[in-house]
């Protein structure tokens, strides 16, 4: 079990991982949210193999999850931003690869 | 459009390229700090800034004491661009940068590649399973969200294992075992090294007291030889045994590993830069003089992405490389060259101790090695140690040919888990040497791109 040991630093906000409210702190990781709510794992590997945050970094690609409609988003880099909505994903990646553009705002 | 340009582009904001930006914007030179976090630091003071004020005096001393050179950051002058990804460097010494999914060209006149170091790979039975993560990563979760596990196992060795162990422990965290590969050999190889140490003295005492805490507050098994991480869908436990022969079982869903770190050299190997196989340190190295200047008289590298040398070394290496592209770009400064006696000196002695910790905690051949049939090695592509050994006997002679045969290193993180224990494997395999045996061949993009991405350039694509 993770534990919080001493206040967050940012201020609390609200984040959705498949389908629940996860309470979060505005500032930190996507990877961090989850794991103190002791959400381990992030994604399929295949059928028998699922994988979760191992390096924190942005070095191993393991903790790839589905922000917000795209896949392929390292957790462990993602900023979390209230009511930002997270889902586990399969490898091989399911989702478009390029963003439907009606969603894309300004680009 | 028309590319930004500067004097220098200076990657990676940790204390090597911290102090290199700094240094260059007080000398008037254009400089970018291009950085794929949201705050400076790189992993050694992640967010140092915000944690000065939290209170929170369990990360100890080595971690606030890179202070100083975070606050001078409010002063920095030139440019600085956090959460952005550098993914090739050009021929022609192009940068291509991505930030918030728009993808930039830049040109400088000298590029200082302050990368750092990533962990080396530790390939045991159930390495992969949830619950199982880096130590470095574990320290992370500190750092940024004071997040703790309790009753975590820690195994590995190194100094980044036991800071963090006394971390957790001054955070009042349970730990419920540390399992310690250093063996009695590894000692006997540094008796000749010790002296060293003691030019470091600081490092030496807080390498002792946290090894004393841990012994004291943990069940620390020592000269440990194979472990296996048990669990099905997440970690449960880990068994593990000794030189000795000794056998045990610990439960907990938290297993942290670590034996070390190494070179990142992923954007020097994808930008064409020279590099060599360091024998005794065991990693690969980008070739540089004693300024940092590389194979590329434009390109320079500095701190842990040029050899572990650790922060102090590394905030040196960076002022040292700016005062020589200084020297070069603006000589009517006055700005001697740096090679000085005394700054050699100074410069030496940062790291004086790494011939010893180098040896001492360089990991036993079982440890780097997987042992097991089913033990995956490419994380990416899912590739265990029995199909790797296939590939080899089906005469795969290197680590390229080896991608081909068996995806190994192909996936999304291009090589950073696998590649240094791929090349071991061949190399034993073929009973040569590991400089000879060589490693993937890099190409940009060095971190994955989108297609959305690349096509936002505004211009030619990088060549």
């Amino acid at each position: 079990m993770f534990r919080q040991i001493s206040s967050p630093a940012g201020s609390a906000l609200e984040i959705n991982f498949e389908g629940k409210a996860v309470r979060a702190y505005a500032g930190e990781t996507v990877a961090a949210a989850l794991l103190r709510h002791n959400q381990m794992k992030f994604r399929n590997a295949d059928a028998n193999n699922s994988r979760g945050p191992y390096c924190m970094m942005g070095t191993c690609f393991e903790c790839l999850v589905q922000i917000d409609g795209t896949p392929n988003q390292q957790a462990c880099q993602a900023i979390v931003h209230d009511g930002m909505t997270i889902e586990r994903q399969s490898a091989p990646l399911t989702g478009p690869i390029i963003p439907n553009p009606s969603e894309q705002g300004d680009n | 459009m028309q590319k930004r340009h500067f004097h220098l582009a200076v990657i990676g904001a940790g204390p090597a390229g911290l102090s290199a930006a700094l240094a260059a914007t007080k000398a008037g030179l254009e400089v970018i700090l291009l950085d794929d976090q949201p705050d400076v630091g790189g992993q050694v003071y992640r967010q140092l800034t915000r944690n000065c004020k939290m209170k929170q005096p369990y990360l100890g001393q080595s971690y606030f004491s890179g202070r100083n050179m975070v606050d001078e950051m409010q002063h920095f002058s030139g440019v600085y661009a956090p959460r952005t990804t550098v993914w090739q460097i050009t021929a022609e010494r192009d940068i291509a940068i991505v930030v918030d999914g728009k993808a930039e060209m830049l040109s400088a006149d000298y590029i200082l590649i302050a990368t750092g170091a990533i962990e080396r790979p530790m390939p045991v039975t159930g390495w992969t399973m949830p619950g199982v993560m880096s130590v470095g990563g574990a320290q992370t979760l500190l750092k940024t969200s004071a997040l703790g596990a309790e009753n975590a196992v820690f195994v590995g060795s190194g100094p980044l294992l036991y800071l963090t162990i006394w971390q957790y422990l001054q955070a009042g965290l349970p730990v419920r075992a540390v399992l310690d590969i250093t063996r009695p050999a590894q000692w006997r190889s540094v008796i000749a090294y010790a002296p060293l140490t003691l030019f470091q003295p600081k490092l030496l005492i807080s390498g002792w007291k946290w090894l004393r805490e841990i012994r004291r507050q943990c069940a620390f098994i020592p000269h440990v030889s194979s472990v296996d991480i048990i669990g099905t869908a997440h970690a449960t436990g880990i068994r593990y045994e000794t030189e000795h022969g000794a056998k045990g079982e610990f439960t907990s869903d938290h297993i942290f590993l670590h034996q070390g770190v190494m070179p990142n050299i992923n954007l020097t190997m994808a930008t064409g830069l020279h590099h060599r196989w360091n024998d005794h340190a065991h990693y690969w190295q980008p070739v540089v003089d004693q300024n940092g200047q590389s194979s590329d008289p434009h390109i320079y590298v500095a701190g842990d992405g040029g050899g572990i040398g650790g922060a102090a070394a590394a905030a040196l290496a960076g002022t040292n490389a700016a005062r020589a592209i200084i020297a070069k770009l603006k000589p009517e400064t006055g700005i001697s060259l740096p090679g000085g006696l005394l700054s050699q000196l100074c410069r030496w002695r940062a790291k004086a101790i790494r011939p010893f910790l180098d040896r001492l905690y360089l990991p036993p051949a079982d440890m780097r090695l997987p042992q097991r049939d089913d033990t995956v090695v490419c994380r990416c592509e899912n590739v265990r140690k029995a199909d790797i050994d296939a590939a080899l006997s089906n005469a795969v002679t290197g680590p390229n040919q080896l991608k081909a045969f068996c995806r190994a290193g192909m996936g999304r993180c291009q090589g950073r888990s696998c590649g240094i224990m791929v090349q071991e494997m061949i190399a034993a395999h073929h009973k040569q040497s590991l400089s000879q045996t060589g490693y993937y061949r890099l190409r940009p993009p060095v971190k994955p791109l989108t297609l959305a991405e690349l096509a936002s350039l505004n211009g030619p694509w990088p060549v």
